[in-house]
This record gives structure tokens, sequence and C-alpha cells, in this order.
């Protein structure tokens, strides 16, 4: 059994003097896509910033491929192979969809990822709309190049913080389709959801966080049918 | 023939614009991406003139001229980039006001530098003959140089726009200035290109002085006359914009030739500084900056918001002091005996110069305190408060010329005037924060300053003279200038007895602004230095408050200028002496120096200041070069300033001695990577 | 029959396309622990900064103890008795414990401070507002360290000294922004100890992620949903609510 792609342990970690993260243990295969989920609040992009490193956690530890990430900087940690698909998409707004794509491709240290036409080619809305800016562009296209952007940099790990929300259901498809798609081609995919019919659809594997901590996880098959756990941590409680 | 006047006009109009661009493109981008407002703007423009003068020298006009526009920005664009390295990075994430401080400290170095280097008489740019000719176009006569500026700086700004939109690099800071976190977020280090960001614009700063220095000439003030209008174009465009700064630069540049052209307003000299650049007697784009402030600060073709990213805080110099109050207290009372004895150590020693220097040190120190009010207290950075000391010393001069001598109405008349012309500053700058903040109250001191030149009962560009003060009220004192009598053989004369009005005026104007800081009024205004929405959501009006701290600042600083205007080593009251904007800049340096947010430490770092100044002074004609450093020193090492350097030290030695878990305060929290 | 304290009615708030308030009309009856509750992007923040007066409706009216408070500043509401806390802790972090709660104080007594003794009087020279801040500083059991400054305190004694400042300017009714954000289950108890302790008899509007606090403490809960509201109930009706349900689960039943 190989070792995990991904390795959380025991992670700590917030902004200032607000710990959100309180000990966050948790492993993503490799090949596989998994979700975690949780009620807004709960830290699941402070989960994803952690392992981005835009914040460094105040304890435990983090390791990717192998190599402990934990303290490095974002702009290393990306390039170690991470792609990062922030929430809100964060694509830049008055740059076009070509430069968009573009600027993944820069911060890429490896030779052998999709070029900007390959990307292009994948997303036919794009190329449709390729010296556009960004910022015309609507939401689900805007989740699209946020994507590209980070396929760019031919990463062994994409991550993803709610890239449904806002989104109509039809787009919605959409993400799932290309997330499953992406999988399929090899890329292990941590995708951090809000809405949990799409997270345990896309994922194998769910790990549930409440109050900065992984209060359970499993097959998202399994999650499924458990209601009780799904009222608990993810609903308005058990009624009794 | 009017027509061709006219357009005579304008072509001198876009030529002033086209440097107006270049210079306003760099230092739009460098504020765009990096956060950072860069004083030192004017003195890498004139640093470009500087290092032209010396590599045409070797070659002649004809070549020299070439290969100077080559390589004198390449020199001063690697010169850029090293100050980037060395001084402006450290200080990311700190308050935009410690950027602000850096350069103005880098603007007193830079200068000085140029002085030691080069020398103080105005000096010609060699141009080629052939383009210094005449030449008629129907009917319109300019230089070919003005068609040459046009041309070459309209290529430049294609070139740089190319650089910006066309390539790799330029991308990329278009993106930083987009969203920075998001940059490092597809593993691109942004601060690298920083260095690149600065470095490309001081080199068009340098150009702009090249272009300009061959124009007209090229003399130490020139970077200084330059900076303001610099600014007035970034605003006006829109911080962050380069379209912003092409499209500001070529206005203010027509509006102000223009103006000029049609009013008829001379242009004034002092001293070894030649006034190039017109000042703005077009008082109309001042008023256009404070429009577009208050209007859309964001400028016309802006898109950032008004706060920025990294919001830090104001430093203050008494937190955490090793001596108890009642130590303090102790010294406080020391230094005012020692103070008030020391004129008679003066007299002994026979030299009453240095009297002089103490009366000008105390008039800063109320200045200075004044400053501390609204900064160290209130957490607002005015960047034109010299306009009340201006206003002061003005009002003191008018109302000792045209109405009463008595000093008492003269200080009286000159606070509150002041007062009310804070009252109306205040209330309309503090409709805008931070960054945009300081821009407006410097429209308004340059506004005020500009206007002086212009009406005749302030004596336009001469100032006023004649005037004196009456010790006294009424009928009941003397004049100043006649108070003289002897006393156990020595001569005690004006510079005593104002010495002793300036000690005691001092003395009185702390003691009230120590007693307002520890009454309730005092205690709102250090809230809202430390978080201004608690102190709204704990019930405060905050915008209440902040006028009336500017109002309170205001009038002090217009008691500063009256007393300036009193002191009988003052004979003349003009408007560089009292309005340039590099005193707003200079009782902030002394603010800084001694200490915000303490009262006395302000008053320390004029002491500071003015000494080492005379001290310097009289060894080197390169003082200012020296105080900028050491200011640079401070503003990285020491922020929180001189009144903070024993518990430094205390906390070095514990720190030393044993590991203890003291808070550190002197970094805010800076999240990892912002 | 209970009075109402706090009432709003069509509360909207656009901004541009997107209106993150829809039609809002609750009320929070004297005395009552009102938690506010939603997915995100529900709109719980914005609702809450428009009670407060940080940002003021595109429609609507918020009434408070009966009066229109719609047009009224922010500092205002505080003074009429509305107070908030802040879920980022935002205390004055170089001032003291006591210093922090003694400002808190003041503003309530601005009234009966002249301009004179505002710019002249020592401020610890005012009997009622130094009452006060003992008291406040016992309640929230920060008493001994009041002359410690803000900043070098442990994270939970910040948090209480945030309620403290709330608690100085005595409201009617205190609008508490996830007051147990980044905390532990430990923390969080402490808290919600120490808010029913100080709080409990005013009234209380919460906003919280922290959905098994809310249904222990809460009298009545809200529950928002994009903009507009879902549900208004007793804990007990909110869980059995299927809508609700709906919205958090997102139909996973199926």
């Amino acid at each position: 059994m190989t070792d995990p792609l991904l390795s959380l342990e025991d992670v700590r970690a917030g902004y200032g003097m607000t710990e959100v993260l309180q000990g966050v243990s948790m492993d993503v295969e490799r090949g596989s896509v998994v979700s975690l989920v949780g009620r807004n609040g709960v830290g699941k992009t402070t989960t994803l910033r952690s392992i981005v490193g835009n914040i460094t956690p105040n304890g435990g530890s983090i390791t990717f491929n192998g190599e402990d990430i934990t303290t490095l900087t974002s702009e290393t940690t990306i390039r170690r192979g991470i792609g990062f698909v922030p929430e809100e998409r964060r694509i830049f707004p008055e740059l076009t969809v070509r430069e968009n794509i573009r600027m993944g491709e820069i911060g890429s240290e490896s030779p052998d990822g999709p070029s900007v036409d390959d990307v292009l080619d994948m997303f036919e809305n794009l190329a449709e709309r390729e010296h556009r800016d960004g910022s015309v562009l609507s939401g689900g296209e805007q989740q699209m190049l946020a994507v590209g952007r980070a396929l760019t940099a031919d990463p062994d790990l994409l991550l993803l913080d709610e890239p449904t929300e806002g989104l109509a259901p039809y787009v919605v498809r959409q993400i799932e389709d290309l997330i499953r798609e992406l999988n399929e081609q090899g890329i292990t995919v941590l995708v951090v959801e809000q809405n949990i019919p799409v997270a345990l659809e896309v994922s194998e594997y769910t790990y549930i966080l409440e109050k900065g901590k992984i209060v359970h996880e499993g097959t998202a098959a399994e999650i499924q049918d458990d209601e009780d756990v799904l009222d608990r941590h993810l609903g308005v409680g058990v009624t009794d | 023939m009017v027509a061709a006047d006219f357009i005579e006009q304008l072509l001198n109009g876009l030529t002033l614009g086209m440097v107006y661009v270049l210079l306003a493109a760099g230092l739009s981008v460098i504020f765009g991406v990096m956060d950072v407002i860069n004083f030192s703007h004017g003195e890498l423009f004139a640093l470009g003139a500087y290092f032209a003068l010396s590599i045409i020298a070797p070659f002649g006009a004809g070549t020299g001229f070439w290969v100077a526009i080559v390589v004198a920005p390449v020199v001063v664009g690697l010169i850029g980039a090293a100050i980037e390295r060395t001084t402006v990075r450290p200080l990311y994430g700190r308050d935009p006001l410690y950027h602000i401080l850096l350069t103005f400290g880098l603007v007193l170095v830079i200068n000085d530098a140029i002085r030691l280097i080069w020398g103080t008489q105005q000096r010609q740019l060699a141009v080629p003959e052939y383009l210094s000719q005449p030449i008629s176009i129907l009917g319109v006569r300019v230089s070919v140089y003005n068609y040459f500026m046009i041309v070459f700086a309209a290529l430049l700004a294609v070139v740089t726009w190319y650089l910006l939109n066309r390539t790799k690099y330029g991308m990329i800071i278009r993106a930083g200035s987009q969203d920075r976190e998001m940059v490092r977020n597809v593993g691109i280090d942004i601060d690298q290109y920083y260095t690149l960001v600065f470095g490309v614009g001081a080199a068009l700063a340098a150009v702009a002085g090249i272009v300009l220095g061959g124009y007209q000439n090229v003399n130490t003030g020139m970077g200084n006359s330059v900076i303001i209008p610099a600014f007035v174009v970034v605003v006006l465009g829109g911080l962050g914009s380069f379209r912003g700064a092409v499209f500001g630069g070529l206005l203010v540049g027509i509006v102000q030739t223009l103006m000029r052209a049609y009013n008829g307003t001379v242009l004034a000299t002092f001293g070894d500084t030649t006034l190039s650049v017109p000042n703005l007697e077009g008082l109309t784009v001042y008023l256009l900056m404070i429009a577009v402030l208050l209007v859309k600060p964001q400028g016309l073709f802006g898109t950032r918001g008004e706060e920025s990213e990294g919001e830090g805080e104001i430093l203050v110099g008494g937190y955490g002091g090793i001596l108890a109050d009642s130590t303090r207290v102790r010294l406080g009372g020391i230094a005012v005996v020692a103070l008030a004895l020391a004129p008679v150590a003066i007299l002994f020693m026979g030299d009453q110069y240095y009297l002089v220097v103490l009366n000008e040190i105390l008039i800063w120190a109320i200045f200075a305190l004044s400053l501390d009010i609204v900064m160290g207290y209130a957490g607002l950075v005015p960047l034109g408060h010299t306009m009340f000391y201006g206003v002061g010393a003005y009002t003191a001069a008018l109302v000792m010329l045209h109405y009463s001598q008595s000093v008492f109405v003269v200080l009286l008349g000159a606070i509150l005037l002041c007062a009310i012309l804070a009252w109306i500053v205040g209330s309309l700058s503090i409709r805008v924060s931070g960054v945009y903040f300081a821009m407006i109250t410097l429209a308004f001191a340059e506004l005020l300053y500009s206007a002086v030149f212009k009406f005749d009962f302030t004596g336009g560009s001469d100032g006023l003279l004649g005037f004196e003060a009456f010790i006294g009220l009424g009928s009941l004192g003397a004049s100043l200038s006649n108070i003289e009598f002897g006393l156990l053989g020595y001569e005690i004369g004006q510079q005593f007895v104002f010495y002793y009005l300036a000690l005691l005026i001092a003395v009185l104007s702390f003691l009230f602004a120590r007693r307002m800081m520890n009454a309730p009024f005092g205690s709102v205004l250090q809230s809202i230095r430390e978080s201004e929405e608690r102190a709204e959501f704990i019930g405060y009006d905050v915008n209440r408050y902040k006028r009336r701290a500017f109002v309170i600042s205001g009038g002090m600083a217009g008691l500063a200028g009256g007393l300036l205007a009193v002191s009988p080593s003052t004979v003349i009251i003009s408007p560089d002496q009292t309005l340039n904007w590099i005193h707003s800049g200079e009782v902030i340096v002394i603010a800084l120096f001694g200490g915000m947010g303490t009262l006395y430490g302000p008053m320390i770092g004029s002491g500071v200041f003015f000494g080492a100044e005379e001290f310097l002074s009289s060894y080197t004609d390169q003082w200012r070069l020296i105080i900028g450093t050491m200011f640079i020193l401070f503003v990285l090492f020491v922020p929180r300033g001189i009144v903070s350097i024993p518990s430094l030290v205390a906390q070095r030695l514990e720190t030393a001695n044993n590991a203890d878990g003291s808070v550190d305060m002197d970094e805010p929290e800076v999240r990892s990577d912002d | 029959m209970t009075e109402t304290v706090l009432e709003t009615d069509g509360l909207t708030k656009r901004f541009g396309k997107l209106t993150a308030v829809d039609d809002v009309s609750l009320s929070v009856a004297d005395g009552e622990f009102r938690s506010v509750i939603g997915p995100n992007g529900a709109g719980k923040t914005t609702t809450f900064n428009l009670i407060t007066g940080a940002l003021s409706p595109s429609e609507g009216v918020v009434r408070f103890k009966g009066e229109d408070i719609t047009n009224v500043a922010p500092h205002e509401r505080v003074g009429r008795g509305l107070g908030r806390s802040f879920q980022i802790t935002n205390v004055f972090g170089g001032l003291t414990v006591r210093e922090n709660v003694r400002l808190a104080a003041q503003s309530v007594h601005s009234d009966e401070i002249n301009p004179g003794e505002a710019l002249f009087r020592d401020k610890n020279g005012f009997d009622e507002i130094t009452e006060q801040t003992g008291t406040v500083l016992e309640q929230i059991g920060l008493r001994d360290r009041a002359d410690e400054h803000a900043e070098a305190l442990a994270y939970g004694d910040q948090r209480r000294l945030e309620l403290g400042l709330v608690l100085a300017t005595d409201p009617d009714l205190i609008m508490l922004d996830e007051p147990t954000a980044g905390m532990s289950s430990e923390e969080t108890q402490a808290t919600m100890n120490l808010i029913d302790d100080v709080l409990s008899d005013r009234s209380l509007m919460l906003i919280e992620h922290d959905i098994d606090l809310v249904m222990r403490v809460s009298d009545r809960i809200t529950v928002l949903t994009r903009g507009e509201e879902l549900a208004s109930g007793t804990p007990e009706e909110i869980a059995n609510n299927e809508d609700v349900r709906d919205a958090y689960l997102g139909g996973v039943r199926e």
C-alpha cells in the first residue's frame, strides 16, 4: 500500500489569535477524489489555505509526496505540484482568459503540463472568449478558468474550494463531470464543499469537519446512507 | 496670431504633460503593485538629469546627450532597485505611513548626495544643436526640442504600455496589482518583481528628468518642485492605473501651462533654487485633486477600493516604557528647570546664537506636539500640517501689521484662524481615510501655498515684513525689540525675552495636551487609534472626535506659526519658509524621531533634529544626508522613536538573560503570506 | 404581552445585482435569546450589519424598542441600547483592560459630561463611570488582570473583555457575531456560560455556525437561506423542519 499523496497530521492553524483548526488529521490517497465537508465556519477553507501555505500552521505537520511542506511558502508549495482553485475563483479580472491561464503556466516548474492552447481546447466556452477580460465571464466560466489556470501547472493534486458555490444546477453538473474527468486523467482531487450532494456524488471518501476537528470520516456511500451522521454534523442536529 | 499662440501653448503643455506622464506612470504602478507611496520619485527624477550631466561631459553635446539618455536611466534604475531591496522591502506589512516616512528620508539623503557630488549651482544640460533649433510649422513657433520631448516621451510611454500589456513580466505585474496573493497561489514569487517595478519606475523618472533638464535647466530643487504635481497626476488618474497616469499627466500639463500662459503670474526665485516647473499657480489643479478625492478617491481610472490590503498600525513610543510615571514626571520637571536655566548658561558663554537655535527648537516642539495629537493619538496622518503652521505665521504677521501688535492678540488670532481653517479642512478630509486622507491634506496645503503667492496682502512671493511684536496689552508693556537691559553686567535682549515666552507657551501646551489626553476626550482619541470600528460600536461618533482633534491640533500648530512670526529672529514670513510641503515632512520626521503618541516624544524629537542640524552643519554641508540616513534607520529599526530606546535596550537585555514570553511589541501580527 | 425589543420589516439589501438580504421581517421579544443560522451566503452577516447600522438597507425598516432606527448612525444605536460584539476580537489592544472597559462605560455617560470636563477633567474622576467599570470587570472575571494591556491577554480572556465592552454600554439588546468562532468545545462552553452569567437578563441575538450550541441555548431560531427567511421557531420546531434540513443537506436523502 502506497503512502497517501497528501497527509495532514494534527494540524493546528488559524488567524492571529483565533485557532480555527484544532488538530486536523486526514489522508488523501493517490488517484482518489476526497471531499472535505462541514458547515460554514468550521475551518474548511482554513485547511486548504494551510496546505497551500497561505497560513503557516501553529502545530502539526503536512506531508505531500513524502515531503514535509508544513512551513513552505505558497509559491514553493504550488511548484511541488499542487493546483489551487480558491473560494470565489479569484481569477485576475483585468487579465484576459488567455493571460489568466498563462499565469498558471508561468508558475509551473513542470514542462509536461497542458499548454494554454491545450486548456482552451478542453474548455470550449473559454476558447470562445479567449481575449475577453476575466471579469466579463459568468460564474461558471470563471470557475472553469480558475481550474484551467491550475491545470497548466500539471498538478498531482488539485485543491478545489467550494467549486459549485453560486452556480446554477446545470453548471454544477458540468463541474462534477469535470472533476471526474480530471480524476480519470490521473489527478488526485481534494474538494471542499458545503453542497453535500455534490460532495458525496464526486468523491469516494469524505471527511467531516466540525469546530476545527475531523468528527467523522468514511466512504461517500456510507455517509450518504447514514442519516444520523448527516443530521448531527451537517444538518440542524438530531431530533431526539 | 492668437490661434498660433494657443497652439504653441498647447504644445508647451503637451511637452510638460509628457514629462508628467513618465513620472506618474512609475509612481502609479509602484503604488498599484506594491502599495508604496514613493516620495523620493522626484529626487530620482533629478538624479537622472544629474547623471546625464556627468555622462555628457566627456562626450560633448552631440553624442553625449544620446548616450546619457540611455545610460543614465539604467543607472538610476539600478539605484532604484537597490533602494527597494534594502529599505522598502523590510517595510511591507507596516502602515503605509512608514513608506511615506522612509521615502521622505530618502529625499533628504538623495538630495544632499546630489549637492555633495554636483554642487548647488544651477547647470545647463547640453542638448544637441539640431534639437534646440526653433522651428515654425504653420505659423506655430516652438523649439524642435518640444517635438522631440513629446515624441520621445510618447514612444517611451508606448514601450512601457507594451511591456506592461504584451510581455510576461508585465502581465505578472498587472496580475500582482489585481490580486497579489493569487499570484503567489499560482506559484510565482511576486516579491522579486517588486524590485523590477521599482527599478523601472525609477528609470522612467530619470528619463523625465533628463528630458526636462534639457528643456529648462538642472538644479537641486527640481525634484522638490515636481513631486507634488506628480502626486496630483497620480491621484487624478487613479493610483495604480497606467492609463490614468497618461491621461492625468497630459491633463495637468496642459491645464498648468495654459493657466500660466493666460494668467500672467510670474515664476518665483528663491536663493539657489529656481522653480522652473511652474508652481501650479493654477489653484485649479489642486482644487481638482481635492474634488476627485472627495467624489471618487480611486481617481478617474482607478479601480482599487479605498483601503489597501495591508492594515498596519502606527507604532507609538510610550508603550511598555520602563520608567514609572512618577519618574517621568520628575524627569520632565528637571528638563523644564534645565531649559529655564539654559539661557543663563548661554549668557556666560557669551554667544547668543544658541538662544536662536533653542527658540527654533521650542517653536517646532509645539508644532510637533500638535501633530502628535492627531497622528499619535487619533491615528490620522496628515501630510499637509504645515498649512496651519504657515497660516498661523501669516495671520500673526498680518495682525501685527494691521491690527494690534500685542503678542496676546496676535497669538490668539493665529490660534483662532487656524482652528477655523482646521475645522473646514478637517470636515472635508476625514471623509476619506488612509492614503487618501494624507493626499487630501497635502492638496489643501499646496492650495494655500499657491494662494499666498497671488495676493497682495500676503505679500506675494516676497512675503510679509516689517512686523513687530509688543509684549503686553494696550499701552502696558514694551515692544519686543525695545526690551534691552543690563543684568549683572550682561545684556538681556529680545532673544532672551522671547525664549522665556516660548518656553512658557511650550510648557503650557504640553500640559494642556497631557491633560486633554488624560481626560475623556483624549481617551476616546486613543481608542480611535487602536480600533476605529470598535470605538464606533461602543457608541462614539468617531468622525466628530477626529474633527475636533484636528481642530485642536490645527490651532496649536497655528500657535507655533504665530510664535515664529513673533520671534525676533524672524524678519520675513514667506511662503517657502512656512508653507512649503517639505515642512510637513520635517515635522513628521521630528515626531517619529522622538516617538509618537507620547506628547513629549515629538518635543524631544525637535531638540534632537535641530540640535543635530546645528552640530552637524558645523562639520559638514551634508547634514541633511546624515539626518536622512539616521531617519531611515529609525524607520526601519526604531519605529517607536527615541523614547522607546530605553525599553528596547531593556528588552534585549532581558531576552538575552532569560527566555521569557514577553509579548513582541514591535510588529503587528502579519500573516505569513501577505 | 411581552414587548418587542427589535423588529425588522421588509429589510432588503442589494449590492448591484446581488440581493444579499431579501425582505426579512423578524421580531425579537424582550428578554428573548434569538439565534440566526443558515448555510453559507445566507445573508446572516449582512442582516446583522443592517441592524447594527454598519450598512444601510436598500429597502425596509428597523425598529428598536418601538422607535424607527433605520437611519440612525451606528454609534447612536449603541447609545440607545443596541450593543454588538465582534467576531474577530476587536478590543483596544494597546490600552489596559481597565481602560477598555472604562471607555465603554464612559460612552453611555457622555451626555452627562460637559465640554469643559471632557477636555480637562481627569477621566478617572467620574465616580459613576469608575464604579460601573469595576462592576463589569468583576462580572467578566478580569478584575485581577485589569492593569494588563489587552493585547497581552490570552485569547479566551480577550473574548471576555470583548463581552465586557458590550456589557459596559448597558445594552438592552446585544448582537453577538459568532462569539465562539475558532474555539474548542471547552472554550465554547466557557464562553456560553459567561454569556449566560452576565447577559442573560438582556435580549440576545446570535449569529452562529455551531448548530449544537444554538440548539441548546436559544429560545427561538431564525433560519436564513439565500437572503430570505426560511423558518422561525423553537429549536425543536427547527430541528424537525424538512425545509431547513434540505437547505443544509441539499436533499441528500433522495
